[in-house]
């Protein structure tokens, strides 16, 4: 069933390619040749590939063996790296309006304590490798690191 | 050809680049961390390699191939080390050490196999740096006379064979490749200068940048899945107070073990898009095959350690000839070396021996050090480095995180490259969700503009006329690999069937 979803969303890729590619200006030198050529040959490629996928799906499908690709995982153990991945999108908003010293100690804390660890070894970490990571960029690679608008 | 004082500049004129203070201890640092990261299972050379490239930025190039190289045969080598101790291997190119090295160390022989591991893998790694300062010049100037068409069909191979030999279904593979050369696409179209797909956007006019999209498919996801997998058991290494250090002897014993594994590591790495890996199982295959006792193999053989090691850090020679030579990545580490090299303004292909000599001069000397260094570091260090197997994962995640980040935003001072980073780790972690290798779609992006550019060459020279890729042998062969490639799972089956029924 997934790799029919997935045959799926590729077709609808490749679509959005061709109509995308119809606005490109033509060749010059030979018909066909020109910016559009090879995003249109590669969506070629990908509908062929995702309708050989959709193909197999359905034959699996029909045979009803179960499908090999199969999600393999739960809700609850896609939580953390859900939580992360949220965390990391705050951060980077919070690094444009705070900066990189105010905002960094957050998301350390925030994946430490995603990954189990005590609040007071997170607290701790995340001072540590704020300062070093800005030593590091700020002073030793002459990086200037994000100062955040607000200051 | 490669003139005589050419080919003594290829090898000499890097020396002077190489032996200063900071390159030194760039190769010391870059070859520890690459131990490290081989030891934890769960990092790897490619995440290694992947996170620290743009830290290089600010540096001279050869100091960030000190540390890039270093890390790329330090971990090769250091996935050994727990492959031995606690079964598992470190990097997935030491999945065969396992086999033989675990049993070892059950039996109390642990510095024994480690001791084994470390001196195979220096061989190993010494031979494949000879093989490829004797074979890259030479393909070098060969490739120098490649047509846009051959080089589009080795390109095209590279892309096949790694969507085939990636994990998942071949047709899944190739279309992550497909999507990679896809992305490619975003941006100045390189011929006439047109904008694509870049919906107004003014960060994506010259295209993505390699380094965001590369560190976050093999960075960031990966601290996804070690926090979606961090309830795995605690590992336990097997305790071992030394490595023997008389284990020369032994492979002095086992010479024609090490030899066939060099060899064999150094050109199974070779060949575009394989590595390390596959060089290692077939290095372990042939020596059981032609082993006079198989029934020893798996309880602690010699040779099961000593063929795979020394094959697997052939590899990374091997991979770094194509690299070198034609721009085409040999593993996975190298496509991201290439994305080293484009960091520092140097493109790799046969015209980097010609203008920056020096460099590769450089390269090949690194190669050899870092090898000299693990050995050493190995055989004196293992013990501290099998501690790192219980270093704290919420530290390391939060670490790698951080220097993702930072590291990425380093290179343009750009948050929108932060961004992209990130959007591609989710995608990283959902492709591997959904079976989808993303190897290849890293690989189809680097050559992207290369494949594209040479296509459109060849079709206009020769007016469109598709039969031209077949006019010249070494484009006809590598076309004619190609289908071979992607019709071998199909084919295999087809063989296959009428067994079955009978």
């Amino acid at each position: 069933m997934l790799d029919i979803i997935l045959g799926l969303v590729m077709l609808l890729i490749s679509a959005g390619i061709v109509i995308a590619v119809k606005d490109f200006p033509s060749a010059t030198i030979i018909e066909g040749l020109g910016p559009g050529f090879m995003p249109t040959l590669l969506a070629i490629i990908l509908s062929l590939l995702a309708l050989v996928l959709i193909i197999i799906g359905l034959i699996n499908k029909l045979k009803n063996s179960p499908s090999k690709a199969t999600l393999n995982f739960s809700v609850s153990s896609v939580k953390g790296p859900i939580i992360l991945f949220a965390s990391i999108i705050f951060y980077l908003l919070a690094l444009h309006y705070l900066g990189f010293i105010i905002s960094t100690p957050f998301l350390v804390i925030a994946s430490m304590i995603i990954m189990g660890s005590k609040l007071k070894t997170a607290f701790i970490m995340s001072i540590i490798l704020t300062g070093t990571t800005y030593m590091f960029f700020e002073i030793l690679f002459k990086v200037s690191l994000p100062q955040g608008i607000l200051f | 050809m490669f003139g005589s004082g050419e080919l003594l500049g290829l090898y000499f004129d890097g020396i002077p680049l190489v032996f200063q203070f900071n390159v030194l201890l760039a190769l010391t640092i870059g070859t520890t961390i690459g131990i490290i990261f081989g030891v934890i299972p769960g990092l790897s050379a490619t995440i290694g390699v992947a996170i620290f490239t743009p830290l290089t930025y600010t540096m001279s190039a050869p100091v960030a191939f000190a540390i890039l190289l270093g890390i790329y045969c330090g971990s090769v080598y250091g996935g050994s080390i727990s492959a031995i101790l606690i079964n598992i291997p470190g990097t997935a190119s030491s999945v065969m050490t396992r086999l033989d090295g675990h049993p070892l160390a059950l039996k109390g022989e642990a510095g024994r196999a480690i001791g084994l591991a470390t001196t195979s893998s220096f061989v190993g790694g010494i031979i494949s740096v000879f093989l490829l300062a004797f074979f890259a010049p030479k393909l070098a100037s060969f490739a120098l006379q490649l047509s846009a068409q051959e080089y589009f069909s080795i390109c095209l191979f590279g892309i096949s064979v790694i969507a085939y030999i990636s994990e998942g279904s071949p047709i899944k593979g190739l279309i992550s490749g497909i999507l990679g050369l896809l992305l490619a696409t975003i941006g100045t179209d390189p011929i006439t200068a047109y904008t694509r797909f870049a919906f107004g956007k003014a960060e994506i006019v010259g295209g993505f940048e390699v380094i965001p999209i590369m560190v976050g498919l093999f960075g960031i996801s990966e601290v996804l899945k070690m926090v979606e997998n961090k309830n795995s058991l605690p590992l336990k290494a097997e305790k071992f107070s030394r490595v023997k250090i008389n284990s020369f002897k032994e492979i002095l014993k086992n010479i024609t073990t090490v030899i066939r594994g060099s060899v064999i590591g150094t050109f199974i790495g070779a060949v575009p898009a394989t590595g390390g890996t596959i060089a290692a199982i077939i290095s372990y295959g042939l020596e059981k095959r032609i082993s006079k006792h198989p029934e020893t193999f798996g309880k602690g053989e010699e040779r099961g350690i000593i063929g795979p090691e020394s094959a697997n850090n052939a590899a990374t020679g091997g991979a770094m000839i194509p690299m070198l030579t034609l721009g085409i990545p040999g593993d996975v580490v190298t496509a991201i070396l290439i994305g080293a090299l484009m960091l520092h303004g140097l493109a790799p292909g046969p015209m980097l021996f010609e203008q920056n000599p020096e460099i590769v001069s450089s390269i090949f000397i690194i190669l050899l050090l870092s090898n000299i260094l693990f050995l050493v570091l190995g055989l004196f260090g293992a013990k501290y480095f099998a501690k790192v197997v219980s270093w704290p994962k919420p530290i390391l995640v939060s670490m790698i995180l951080c220097l993702a980040i930072v590291g990425t935003f380093s290179v343009r001072n750009s948050l929108f490259d932060v961004w992209v980073l990130v959007i591609f780790g989710l995608i990283g972690y959902i492709m591997n969700k959904l079976g989808i290798p993303t190897a290849p779609l890293i690989l189809g992006f680097i050559l992207g503009g290369m494949v594209e550019q040479y296509l459109r060459q060849s079709l206009v020279l020769s007016f469109g006329n598709i039969f031209s890729f077949f006019s010249r042998p070494i484009s006809a062969i590598s076309i004619g690999l190609t289908i071979l490639t992607i019709l071998s799972p199909y084919i295999t089956k087809v063989i296959k069937l009428p067994r079955k029924q009978k």
